[in-house]
């Protein structure tokens, strides 16, 4: 039938198909562990840390001293925009999922000026435009899901539950990926991390090499970056007591 | 120097007047107000960018930190929240010589750190007050780079507003420093005396 080839109607039931799985999934969490981390599975993640950390030191951390030795840094920031402009379609979905008009505003507002310049360029930044960075994991928050256990992933790192189940749904959801196939995301996606790696390469060394134990580290560092950016800022209840009495 | 403070010190005065009516009303039952902990995050930063762009390196910067670091926060509260519960098994000679070191070792880590915000422009953008004192917020832009955001908790200490916490990207030195202290802790065997020796040649 003419309707099933529409790319448009396909997108639409992967995309559904998708976020009902992520629903399903979310579902099965377990019960919170009685630690101050939710880890139940920590030994196998420190495995897990382990290779990863070993791939950093092998490859990733090279590669991505290599890429930002040879590239210019002109060329690296038109990369890194390119890699923002082309999640700005999967940002706008979120952004509606989450009942967000002032976040949809900015995506619209953002896609549009920086359309202006092929994506390479980020003309909504310089004019102030706020980038809200609305991503799946978020809207299952909004949505009232339990961030589940916390869990390294071979090759991405750390990450909980639900920003995995998030990770997955935006890359399917994301219309970029859809129509303009995966490669494309998938290579400015890689470019734009190996340039994160190397922009902050201070900050990631010393957390993975010179702290006292790298994994509760990164663990550490993730979960409190990831619910400051959830909440638009520090959780007021999260903050420490300066008369605590031990 | 390169630190925007026109309009830092323009909404610092507008605070200041904002708040002089509200800051008896709120929950606290202490003196401090938004505007109390602005000044000394904006005298905190001021000096600390005064350092960085001095251009001093190695043990002269940590010095300068450590200076600046127990003029400006509660080192001990610090230290003694850090570590938690075996701070409560310390004899007093120890939990003294433990906030020395651990100034120290703050210094020494902080200040490497500090070391890439040459340049970089700092400004406080607002402050609320919360349950646990004051949350001031600042924006650092480092060139060429995105701002991030730079949270300050500062609670008052028998009348004395001191910086308690700060919170890069809502990463809190505190939270992050007890991974690392209870680490080294642990691998001193939880013997303090060993445990202090090896803080004094860390960060």
């Amino acid at each position: 039938m003419f309707f099933n080839k529409s790319p448009l109607i396909r997108y639409t039931a992967k995309a559904t198909a998708m976020a009902s799985a992520a629903i399903a999934l979310s579902a099965c969490t377990p019960p919170v562990s009685k630690s101050a981390f939710n880890d139940p599975y920590e030994p196998q993640n420190r495995k897990v840390h382990k290779f990863n950390k070993g791939l950093d030191r092998a490859l990733v951390g090279p590669t991505a001293k290599g890429y930002g030795f040879i590239t210019p840094p002109v060329l690296i920031n038109a990369v890194d925009n390119a890699a923002a402009y082309l999640g700005l379609p999967g940002q706008a979905i979120n952004n509606i999922l989450q009942g967000d008009a002032k976040g949809f505003g900015q995506t619209v507002l953002t896609f549009t000026l920086n359309t202006l310049t092929f994506g390479i360029g980020d003309l909504a930044g310089n004019a102030g435009v706020t980038d809200n960075n609305a991503d799946f994991g978020q809207t299952l928050d909004v949505w009232g899901f339990r961030e589940g256990i916390y869990h390294e992933v071979p090759v991405l790192g750390p990450s909980t539950e639900r920003d995995t189940i998030g990770f997955v749904v935006d890359t399917a959801l994301n219309p970029t990926n859809f129509f303009l196939g995966d490669g494309i995301g998938l290579t400015f996606g890689i470019l734009d991390r190996l340039g994160d790696r190397n922009e902050f390469s201070d900050v990631i060394e010393d957390t993975l090499y010179k702290s006292e134990d790298s994994y509760a580290a990164a663990r550490s560092l993730y979960l409190q970056n990831r619910n400051f950016k959830l909440n638009n800022g520090v959780n007021e209840d999260s903050l420490e007591d300066p008369f605590a009495d031990f | 120097m390169l630190i925007s403070n026109t309009s830092t010190r323009r909404s610092f005065l507008l605070c200041a007047a904002a708040t002089a009516g509200v800051a008896a009303v709120p929950t606290a039952s202490f003196a401090l107000t938004t505007a109390g902990a602005e000044k000394l995050i904006n005298r905190l930063t001021d000096d600390i960018f005064t350092v960085i762009n001095s251009g001093k390196t190695g043990a002269p910067l940590y010095r300068e930190f450590n200076r600046i670091f127990n003029r400006y926060a509660a080192v001990s509260a610090i230290a003694r929240t850090t570590l938690g519960p075996p701070w409560r098994s310390a004899s007093p000679a120890q939990q003294k010589a433990y906030v020395n070191a651990f100034g120290g070792y703050l210094s020494r880590k902080y200040g490497k750190r500090f070391r890439e915000f040459i340049g970089a422009e700092i400004q406080v953008v607002s402050a609320k007050s919360v349950k646990r004192g004051v949350l001031v917020k600042s924006n650092v832009k480092l060139k060429g780079k995105s701002p991030f955001t730079v949270e300050w908790q500062v609670f008052d200490r028998g009348n004395n507003p001191q910086m308690f916490d700060l919170y890069i990207e809502g990463i809190s030195m505190i939270k992050s420093e007890r991974e690392e202290i209870g680490t080294l802790f642990d691998r001193s065997g939880g013997k303090m005396d060993k445990f202090i020796e090896r803080l004094k040649a860390a960060g």
